[in-house]
Parts: structure tokens; C-alpha cells; sequence
């Protein structure tokens, strides 16, 4: 602050000093920079952060009129693909991000299907995982116990026809398969 | 200088449109020396079982983002009586709770100290809370704590736990204690199914509210071997905690009920979609009955489920593991 500004009892207040104070005043405003929104009042001035970064997370699904992109994700180590594509691209290749055809989409009576990664597992190796392969379903069960599907995001057709979609993964994944005779459960969880 | 009025008035005028108050993902900390702003953009994020909470027809409703336990969304049940229906999170129809408040500032109840009753403390709340001038809770002993004067600090405060559940199967043992022979006894215990609750309900994965949530009592091995066994039928997880404050001196104090004029603050369990599943699979028919031939002829009940029970017995760890396989308790994990 401007030590001039301080002022000693009894001293007059001169225009000048008026006028630093008026400019210090001023100068006190609180004015908007990058990613900052301000509503002014005449009770104050209310300061909203507005530096919202999408968060282009594993496994993030955007979807398209026709089709779905499904960013780059792992599980236990290995690269899903969309029709023999990994889902990030390969550059190597010289192939871009592949799409997932998600029209006419496949969803069950209730108007659900989901965006799935489903995983093949090396029954000769312990079950680690061989393959994965994001596909579009409309059933999360595969009667094959060599195979698992983990939800990646759910779609929604409205009774309008219209169709959204909620993100339900949001981590690189590890998987363990518990197998018995008859049977075996996959389990997912982040990496 | 003459300063007029209305020029002294201008001045305070600016002023006080220059006073900065939060907005969204904002933080205001006003100082003598000055005002702290802090951004944080990840209070924008919309997690899955993220809760709003909003004054709405005479009653504080909960609102949650949409969460998924094994890729299915979770339901509310809506309506009352005959009209009860779940519908799922991601419905357009938005489905709501209807918060059931407690009040963390009274006495949990009495207990008994040598031959006295004495009250229980209070549950308390955040601290947090203390800063905004919330009463103390019974008990007093953050009072000393707080730096604002106990005059000031005269808002209520009531809270609401908000969970989800999902039906399982629950199992009851029978034991059959066969009559003495000379030098043994032969005791039987066999398993059944109870999914009475799964079959009467039509939701995998309901989100529900209760004042205050208690995770669920499993029963113990000496009940299972008793017979006495209750299992829950659900297993359940705490999703959040909706504490709600009141202005300063309510009316009705002590007694006050929340209303349009308290403000209500999330305190998030949960963040992530989860999976669930049983700790084992649970087979088409319930396990055989095991069959124990002990050299305890004549003893009481009790007496016998003891001695099966003690660390030491032949038969310990065959009744551990034969019970431990009849329990189908699922975990919750994130995904």
C-alpha cells in the first residue's frame, strides 16, 4: 500500500491525497484473468474458477453420431483392440484411433447395452489374460468361462430413440479369475 | 477538501462491489492483510454417487449422480404403498431419496458405569463445523477446542447416512445332537438357504437413506454352531453422510427441523463405481451336512458346541472351514 496514504491526526485531507485514495481503491477491483468468471454485485463480487479441464482418463468413451471412440487403456498390461486396432492407434502402422460401429445399437428390453471390454484368458497359463477386445453388447454375461466382460461405459436408448451414454470406467485394469470345476468368476479392479 | 457525501458513499460504493465471495470451485479466506482466493477445478468433477441435496416440495431431497456396482446402475425405490417402483439412476425421471435426519448433538443413550447410569456422549460432528459456529455436542469436549466463543455458536446441525444394498443369500444351520453311545456322540450340522428377501424384491442394487447407517452384524461361529445364526440378506455399503446446518439461532432450537433456510453439506464414502461379489460361489444346493463323531457322550449342548470350539479340539479346523464355506457375505470394491 502507499505509505503516503497514512494519514496523522488533525492533517488535512487534500485533493491529492483524495484522489491516491480514490486510485487505491480503484486498483483494489477484482478484475477476471484466465479460466476465472466474475459476477459483480453491489454486495460484492462473486469468484468462480471456470478452468475446467476435460480429464482424458483410461478408457474414456466418446461417442459419435455413427460411432464410439474408447481412449487408451491397459489391462494387466495389454492394449484392448476394436477390430484387430489397438483402441489408442498405432502409429507404427500408420492407423488412427479406430471406431467402435455402435449403430443400430445393441441394448436389451430395458433399453440398456453397455461398451465392454471383453478379455479372452490363456486357460494353459494360469488364466492370464490373452486378448482384449472392446465390443458393443447387450449382455454383460459370456457362457464361455474362458471369457469375461467388464463394463466400460453403459448406453441408454430413450423412448425417443435418442441415445446416451455413462462412463463407468475410469482406471487401467488388473484381472485375477477365480476357477472352478464348473465355473469361473473374473474379477476387475484398478490398476 | 470538502468531500460531499455522495462522493464519500461512491467510494465505499466501489468498495464493496470489490468484496469477493466464492463462487464455484472457488475458496475466499478474507484477512486482515487481504483476501485469499483458491481455485480448485476438480470440485467440478461429477464422480459417480456424488449427492445433491435440494429443498423441494417441504422436504430436503437427495439426488445422486448416477453410480454402477457390476455395470448396472443402482435404483431408488419411488412412491409409497401399492405405487412403490425402483427406478434406476440413469432414468430421466431424476429419482430421489427424502432425507431421515438424526441429531449427532444429543446423548447416544445410557449405559451402565459399576452400579450408576450414565449418559452417553453425544456423536458429534466434523470439525468443520465448529468453525461455522455449529452448537457443541453433548459432552462438551470440543468446546475448549474451538477458537469461536461458545455465544456464538448457535446452529444446529442434523445428518442422514445414504447406503446401498443388495440382496444375497443368507444361510441358517441346524444341528442335530444324535442320542449318546457308549464312547461317542454324533453330531450333524447341515445347511439352508434362505434368499427369501432376493426373491421378494425386484432391484440388484437399491441406494437407500436411514438417520444413521451401522454396517451389519455377522453372526459368530458359536451361533453358527448353535443354531442360532441370523444372517443378513443384504450386504451394504455407506455411500455418503448429508449433514445439514441451520442460520444461527433457529427456531425451535434444541428441537429445530431442518427446513429451506439450513444448508447442506455432502461428506462422500464412496467415489468410484464398484463390483460386488459373493466371498464364494454360491452353489445350485446348499453344501452337505458334515457329520462330527466326538468322544463327548453326554454333555449338554453348550457344553459340546464349547469344547468343538476350543482352539485345541481334533475338530476345529474341520468346523471352521465347514462354516466358513456356508456363508455367502459379498464384498464391495472399486472398479
Amino acid at each position: 500500500m502507499d505509505a503516503t496514504l497514512i494519514v496523522r491526526t488533525g492533517q488535512r485531507i487534500t485533493a491529492i491525497l483524495w484522489n491516491k485514495l480514490v486510485a487505491a481503491v480503484r486498483s483494489c477491483r477484482v478484475l477476471a484473468g484466465e479460466g476465472i468468471r466474475l459476477r459483480i454485485t453491489p454486495n460484492g463480487t462473486i469468484v468462480s474458477c471456470s478452468t475446467w479441464k476435460p480429464w482424458n482418463h483410461p478408457f474414456k468413451v466418446s461417442m459419435g453420431p455413427e460411432s464410439a471412440t474408447v481412449e487408451r487403456g491397459l489391462i494387466d498390461g495389454i492394449e484392448p483392440t476394436i477390430d484387430g486396432v489397438p483402441i489408442g492407434g498405432d502409429a507404427d502402422k500408420n492407423k488412427p484411433q479406430p471406431k467402435l460401429k455402435i449403430k443400430p445399437p445393441k441394448t436389451g428390453k430395458d433399453g440398456r447395452g453397455w461398451i465392454a471390454v471383453e478379455i479372452t484368458c490363456d486357460t494353459e497359463k494360469q488364466w492370464a489374460v490373452k486378448s482384449a477386445e472392446i465390443v458393443q453388447v447387450a449382455e454383460l454375461l459370456v457362457s464361455d468361462k474362458a471369457k469375461a466382460r467388464h463394463p466400460i461405459a453403459m448406453l441408454r436408448r430413450g423412448k425417443t430413440g435418442d441415445l446416451s451414454h455413462f462412463q463407468i470406467e475410469f482406471f487401467n485394469l488388473q484381472h485375477r479369475a477365480d476357477v472352478q470345476d464348473a465355473s469361473a468368476r473374473h474379477f476387475f479392479w484398478p490398476a | 477538501m470538502i468531500i460531499r457525501a455522495s462522493t464519500w458513499n461512491e467510494i465505499l460504493k466501489t468498495l464493496r462491489m470489490g468484496r469477493v465471495s466464492s463462487g464455484i470451485g472457488a475458496d475466499v479466506t478474507h484477512t486482515p492483510a487481504g483476501t485469499i482466493l483458491s481455485f480448485d477445478p476438480s470440485r467440478n468433477f461429477e464422480h459417480p454417487w456424488r449427492i445433491h441435496a435440494k429443498w423441494q416440495g417441504d422436504e430436503w431431497r437427495i439426488f445422486v449422480r448416477a453410480g454402477f456396482v457390476n455395470g448396472h446402475d443402482a435404483t431408488i425405490t419411488m412412491g409409497t404403498g401399492a405405487e412403490t417402483r425402483d427406478v434406476g439412476l440413469t432414468e430421466p425421471e431424476r429419482p430421489y431419496l427424502v432425507a431421515r435426519w438424526r441429531n449427532p448433538l444429543v446423548s447416544l443413550g445410557m449405559a451402565a458405569s459399576g452400579l450408576d447410569l450414565v449418559e452417553l456422549p453425544a456423536e458429534g460432528y466434523p470439525k468443520f463445523f465448529e468453525l461455522m459456529g455449529v452448537r457443541p455436542a453433548f459432552a462438551g469436549s470440543r468446546a475448549s477446542e474451538s477458537f469461536l466463543p461458545l455465544e456464538e455458536r448457535t446452529r444446529e446441525i442434523r445428518a442422514c447416512d445414504i447406503a446401498l444394498m443388495t440382496p444375497r443369500v443368507a444361510t441358517n444351520q441346524e444341528v442335530t445332537i444324535h442320542d449318546p453311545l457308549t464312547d461317542f456322540q454324533t453330531i450333524s450340522i447341515s445347511t439352508a438357504f434362505n434368499a427369501s428377501y432376493a426373491q421378494s424384491v425386484s432391484f440388484k442394487y437399491r441406494i437407500f437413506t436411514v438417520p444413521k447407517w451401522e454396517s451389519q452384524r455377522e453372526p459368530t461361529m458359536n451361533e453358527r454352531l448353535a443354531g442360532t445364526a441370523i444372517e443378513p440378506q443384504t450386504d451394504e455399503i455407506k455411500v455418503a453422510t448429508l449433514w445439514i446446518v441451520s442460520p444461527p439461532n433457529p427456531e425451535g432450537g434444541e428441537l429445530a427441523v431442518p427446513d429451506g433456510s439450513w444448508v447442506a453439506y455432502a461428506q462422500q464414502d464412496v467415489f468410484w463405481n464398484l463390483a460386488h461379489a459373493p466371498r464364494r460361489q454360491v452353489p445350485p444346493v446348499p453344501p452337505k451336512p458334515i457329520t462330527l463323531r466326538t468322544g463327548l457322550v453326554f454333555g449338554i449342548a453348550d457344553s459340546i458346541f464349547a469344547a468343538l470350539l476350543a482352539p485345541g479340539n481334533s475338530f476345529y479346523n474341520q468346523i471352521q472351514s465347514a462354516l466358513n464355506a456356508t456363508t455367502f457375505r459379498g464384498e464391495f470394491w472399486t472398479v
